[in-house]
């Protein structure tokens, strides 16, 4: 090997662990919220660590396409995030050893198990009445923080007719519900 | 109005959120981060936990094709599956083969695609005597690979579809062969062969209407001794016989 062959490795090792710095610094505030999407909504709960794996796998693979914006990539994380679980759904998530150590601790958070009772169980009840794209809209505004709008756009509904949405779910929870 | 913050039907929801106390600390995340990139870049077969699932897999029996199906042994598998609701790498020549395909997209840049191609070569496909099927294999992936040089994904059944096109295509040139030099023996062979390619599985699995039975008539053509036909489709669908795949 000549020096300029290392010289050239060098500077690839750089670049590739510029590169991952970058990536890193970008995704690593977007895993807790991911870590709890997933908590959320797969059983067994152990899973939502190989979702995030998953979704992290995937994201790596399409860095290039990585938004710039701080809210952009949140949304496209989470879009990301919503077809990984489809797959989960679907049998098609491997557990991952890697995933070991995160798998333990959301075990040791949900030691029940159980990711859609919480500890209200009027509350689940209730969720569980609305329809499917009513609930996972007061989901993702109410437990995974998006507005109405972000919400809408990830399941594919216009703002005008997410906010609808939300208002009469939201009607439909507090006769259920009464303070 | 009730503000959302101090709303106390959101309150109340938002205190029954089953992972409000999910908390796995940064520690815990950088690592499952630094072990998904290095997951993602290295091949799989090399990744302990694809050991854990062959042998999963072993202890299930080789009759569990949808858990086979599951295990990644090569980096162009990228663990998406079907085309809903949008697959990977939209805009950058990826195409799903058919709108209800089930199938693994993979990833035509990856360094190992054409290994993972020939690895999923369909078992029905033969060539004529003179082809050697393993080259066949191989330059024809790595001439599907060629095609998309900006990279892209395809699904499994786009692999496989691609090499029954072309090995029926090979089919097709050789009893035109045959027929051009009254080698009825030969032909016969050949028209035999096409008859059975209509219904390789790739083919019929992707097509979306027309493309079987057209094959059908192809064959029945060359069985019949009825050249038009056949030397209208070589001269329309099918590309010229690649090269380094004789024996």
């Amino acid at each position: 090997m000549t020096r300029t062959d290392l010289g050239g490795a060098a500077s690839a090792r750089a670049t590739a662990d510029r590169e991952t710095g970058e990536f890193e610094a970008a995704v690593v505030p977007l895993m807790p919220p991911l870590l709890a999407y997933f908590a959320r909504r797969v059983l067994p709960v152990d899973d939502a660590a190989d979702c995030l794996s998953e979704t992290m796998i995937v994201l790596w693979r399409q860095r290039a396409t990585l938004p710039a914006s701080e809210g952009a990539r949140r949304g496209w994380a989470f879009g990301i995030a919503k077809r990984v679980l489809a797959n989960q759904r679907r049998g098609r998530i491997r557990q991952m050893a890697l995933a070991d150590r995160v798998r333990a601790e959301v075990r040791a958070a949900m030691p029940d198990s159980s990711a859609a009772a919480g500890d209200d169980d009027a509350v689940s009840v209730a969720l569980d009445s609305l329809p499917e794209r009513d609930r996972e809209l007061v989901r993702l505004i109410v437990w995974d923080g998006f507005g109405v709008a972000e919400a809408g756009a990830l399941l594919g509904i216009r703002a005008g007719a997410a906010r609808t949405r939300y208002s009469r779910a939201k009607q439909r929870l507090r006769e259920l519900l009464p303070e | 109005m009730h503000d959302v913050d101090d709303d106390p039907l959101i309150l109340r929801i938002r205190r029954a959120d089953p992972a409000r106390s999910v908390d796995a600390g940064e520690g815990s995340l950088r690592l499952l981060l630094g072990d998904s990139i290095a997951a993602a870049g290295r091949p799989r077969r090399r990744a302990p936990w694809v050991a854990g699932a062959l042998l999963a897999v072993l202890a299930l029996g080789a009759a569990t094709p949808a858990i086979a199906d599951g295990v990644r042994q090569f980096v162009a598998q990228t663990g998406w599956i079907g085309t809903s609701p949008n697959p990977p790498g939209v805009g950058v020549g990826s195409a799903p083969s058919t709108e209800s395909d089930d199938t693994e997209w993979i990833d035509a840049l990856a360094p190992d695609f054409v290994d993972y191609a020939v690895s999923v070569l369909p078992v029905e496909i033969g060539l004529p005597p003179a082809y050697d099927l393993a080259a066949f294999a191989r330059v024809v992936a790595t001439e599907q690979q060629a095609a998309l040089p900006g990279g892209g994904y395809m699904q499994v059944t786009n692999v496989q579809r691609n090499y029954e096109t072309r090995a029926r295509c090979i089919w097709i040139d050789d009893w035109l062969t045959a027929e051009n030099a009254g080698d009825d023996a030969r032909a016969d062979a050949a028209a035999a062969v096409l008859e059975t390619a209509s219904d390789w599985p790739a083919t019929v699995a992707t097509d979306g209407g027309g493309i079987v039975d057209s094959n059908r008539e192809v064959a029945a053509a060359a069985a019949s001794g009825d050249r038009s036909p056949v030397k209208r489709e070589y001269d329309i669908n099918c590309p010229p016989v690649p090269d380094g795949i004789l024996k």
